[in-house]
């Protein structure tokens, strides 16, 4: 049996009587990163999208998969989902899942600072009821 | 419009059953099994479940892009987001997952979250 972390640590959170605090803690924290992870994969997109595509008529591969902020959002993505599977491993799904929505506050956090998009108050509400949702969520399990 | 209707059907079914397929697969793995890329010490049953679950996950991310042709964001969101509700349900009935009326409450207000984050303002009411 070798895997990460052997007898380190994080087992002793996981495994023996069952979870601790600090095991929740620690899925909490792996759960705001790739969350992260999945709002910049979605700006590298949006960069990539907005940037124009030089001709490139003798590579053989889509034009796309030259460009560096769409090769950058995909490390992003593969790296949120590998995290993502640490997040099922330590906290329950049906916590876990919703709590994916904080992704579309931080993306429209970054439209509007980055982007200069505007944001209309409706949509302030529904970032306020997210993090409430979420809220609930968190103290529910505790 | 109906197909779209089909595939918003599909993304949500396909997203909710992912999550749950990967949940399944990393409850029968050591806890950081999915960093160690060392194979050898994951049970190949967990392996083929969270496999499936990223399979799901994929078709719901393909079928996505029909949806978005049809139906706005400030409906395809939402709806999507109703996926939480599915996963809610199974996973306590039948991943042993505790259900209290703080969650459903928690999980309520994130989906009205959604569609109010994902909410376009009509055009000509710029009033911001």
């Amino acid at each position: 049996m070798t895997y990460l972390d052997e007898g380190g640590v994080f087992q002793t959170f996981i495994q023996g009587e069952g979870m601790t605090d600090l095991a929740f803690l620690w899925g909490y924290l792996a759960l705001f990163v790739a969350i992260s992870l999945s709002a910049c994969a979605q700006v590298l997109q949006k960069l990539a999208a907005s940037r124009t595509q030089p001709a490139l008529s003798t590579r053989i591969l889509p034009p796309v998969l030259y460009n560096p902020f769409f090769l950058m959002s995909l490390a992003c993505l593969g790296l949120s989902m590998l995290l993502w599977l640490v997040v099922l491993s330590i906290l329950p799904v049906s916590q876990a899942y919703p709590m994916m929505s904080l992704g579309y506050v931080l993306v429209m956090l970054l439209a509007r600072y980055l982007f200069k998009e505007r944001v209309a108050w409706q949509r302030w509400l529904g970032v306020g009821l997210i993090i409430l949702g979420v809220s609930c969520l968190i103290g529910a399990e505790a | 419009m109906r197909r779209a209707t089909g595939y918003l059907g599909v993304a949500v079914i396909a997203g909710a059953l992912g999550q749950l397929l990967m949940k399944v697969g990393v409850s029968l793995a050591p806890p950081l099994a999915a960093l160690s890329f060392t194979l050898e010490a994951v049970p190949v049953l967990a392996v083929i479940w969270v496999s499936a679950g990223i399979a799901c996950y994929g078709l719901a991310v393909c079928v996505w892009v029909e949806v978005l042709k049809v139906y706005p964001l400030s409906i395809a969101y939402p709806v999507l987001s109703l996926g939480y509700i599915i996963v809610y349900i199974v996973s306590i009935s039948y991943l042993g997952e505790s259900g209290s009326l703080q969650k459903s409450c928690g999980i309520g207000l994130i989906i009205l979250g959604v569609a109010l984050v994902a909410h376009t303002p009509q055009e000509g009411s710029k009033h911001e």
